[in-house]
């Protein structure tokens, strides 16, 4: 078989497996603006009726709200329990630094049901109860670890010379974070998160099972609502969050590039 | 005035770590010991009954069989993809990885329901195939193990893609090009040299695939039917439907040790080979 056989036998695989991502994808969109109610093919024609059911729901809106406010408060207060954290594991030496690491990337490694369901024992028994603080909590654990690990990865990668030849020069610890580290890790914290928000607002496991009606976040709802309905209200829903992803990747790839975010979330 | 500095930037994270993950899950441990309210089972015989009673053995099978597929497509699959990623000059290339990063970046639940409408019995492909004729009855496509493998690994392709496309990336092209110069052919360039040198790449990228899918929950809720239990949802069920808090807890314990050990091969495997 001759090389260009081959190259032309890949080329066609890979635009077969590329259709096949995007297929599920690309669907939802084309549901959404369906005129019809059942999901039909071909189409009844362009509408924005599910749009508008979408605007007078509001459990679901309520849910996406809800959902909103806990992936960028579990963004903020993971991006400052994780940013020092991450600091002090790659400029400080110590014994037991590497079981640290570990230990802090550890929530990633286990199956989030665990978490989910270890978290729901805990609230239960200590008395806590669920509530919008033991929701937040239980998504803390889940996205820290994507700030370590961003954060500390491009954090390795700079020298501490210019730490250095600040704090020489008279700086202090606040003034040198501020005027020299923070800008040299900056992709790493956007990265760190984008993967925490994301990874919050998508969560299932850990959500399913500290909801409750009040605090239900949009996936959860999505799933409860899907065992009993059908319509393309969800197709809309989920359109979206789509346009809001590829509108956060699109200039995430004019500012850094897409290969370097893929690095930064592949594994 | 070094080890307070760092001691305060590392302590705010471990003692939530601590509080909320470590104790939970000790918690956990404890509670999968303790007898039920329904059945007065006590120690350790919620964890005989898990690896003795055929169900749960079933149930623990079709885990590790559905981890096994999965990850077996998934990067069979995906490594011509990877590869093509990590060599290719073409000028679409960035659309390329558009294509695949996407995936990431869109709820598990939006491709779930993606799949409904493309497999489901009125969907994109039984319509179709009703349309022209080609078959009389809808095919089961969802609410079995084919919905539930083909939700996983479509969920799952996007990272095996990246952690293959970054191994081949690393090994030098001038290694496959003397391979080539001194006159293998593709296939023996590609057996004898580029599979070798990544080998170990891939089975990192392997035991991921393999740990997150005996770990998926959702695409086994959405799309999976009557026969296709597995472990996370068992847990779940015996929370919701059971009530059954210490038989969860053991399900809960058994999955997580599971998971460990995996862990633990891997970076036996990993120092072995480096």
């Amino acid at each position: 078989m001759s090389e260009a056989r081959i190259n032309l036998g890949l080329r066609i695989y890979v635009t077969v497996f590329l259709i096949f991502l995007a297929a599920p994808i690309v669907i939802v969109v084309f549901v959404s603006f369906n005129a019809s109610s059942a999901i039909l093919f071909p189409p009844r024609g362009f509408s924005l009726v599910w749009y508008k059911v979408l605007s007078g729901n509001e459990a679901i809106l309520k849910s996406a709200y809800n959902s909103l406010k806990l992936a960028s408060l579990s963004t903020l207060l993971s991006l400052g329990l994780g940013i020092p954290a991450a600091m002090s594991l790659v400029r400080y030496k110590f014994t037991g630094r590497e079981l640290i690491q570990s230990f802090l990337l550890s929530p990633m490694t286990l199956p989030m049901i665990v978490i989910g369901l270890a978290l729901l024992f805990f609230f239960a028994k200590t008395g806590i109860g669920l509530s919008f603080f033991s929701l937040l909590i239980g998504h803390v654990i889940i996205t820290l670890p994507y700030v370590v690990r961003t954060v500390s990865g491009v954090y390795y990668g700079i020298g501490e010379e210019m730490e250095e030849m600040a704090m020489v020069l008279g700086a202090g610890p606040w003034r040198t974070f501020w005027y020299v580290t923070f800008p040299a890790i900056r992709p790493g914290i956007v990265a760190g998160a984008i993967f925490s928000f994301i990874t919050s607002f998508d969560n299932v496991p850990i959500s399913i099972f500290l909801t409750r009606t009040e605090t239900n976040t949009l996936p959860v709802y999505i799933m409860s609502y899907l065992v009993y309905n059908f319509d393309p209200s969800v197709a809309a829903v989920s359109t979206l969050q789509l346009a809001f992803a590829m509108i956060v990747l699109w200039v995430l790839g004019k500012i850094y590039g897409l290969k370097k975010i893929s690095m930064m979330g592949g594994g | 005035m070094d080890i307070s500095r760092r001691t305060k930037l590392l302590l705010p994270s471990l003692i939530i770590l601590v509080v909320f993950f470590v104790f939970p899950i000790f918690l956990n441990l404890v509670m999968s010991l303790r007898s039920t309210r329904v059945n007065d089972i006590a120690g350790l015989q919620a964890y005989i009954k898990i690896f003795t009673d055929p169900y749960y053995l079933l149930v623990i099978g079709q885990t590790f069989g559905l981890g096994f597929v999965v990850t077996g497509i998934t990067i069979i699959l995906g490594y011509p993809v990877g590869y093509f990623l990590a060599r290719t000059t073409s000028s679409y290339k960035s659309i390329f990885t558009f294509v695949i990063i996407t995936p990431l970046l869109i709820s598990i639940i939006i491709k779930c329901y993606g799949w409904m409408l493309i497999l489901g019995r009125q969907g994109l492909i039984n319509s179709s195939l009703l349309k022209i004729g080609l078959i009389k009855n809808p095919l089961e496509l969802i609410y079995n193990w084919a919905g539930v493998i083909i939700a996983v690994v479509h969920v799952l392709f996007p990272f095996a893609i990246l952690s293959i496309s970054s191994v081949i990336e690393g090994i030098d092209i001038t290694i496959e090009e003397s391979a080539r110069a001194l006159g293998a052919n593709p296939f023996r360039t590609f057996f004898h040299v580029t599979l070798p040198l990544s080998i170990q790449g891939i089975a990192t990228g392997a035991t991921l695939t393999f740990l997150l899918t005996i770990g998926s929950f959702v695409t086994v809720l959405m799309l999976g039917g009557k026969g296709t239990m597995v472990l996370p949802l068992l847990i779940y069920q015996q929370i919701t439907v059971t009530f059954n808090e210490a038989f969860a807890a053991a399900l809960g314990t058994s999955l997580m040790m599971i998971a460990i050990v995996l862990l633990m091969v891997q970076f036996k495997l990993l120092k072995r080979w480096t």
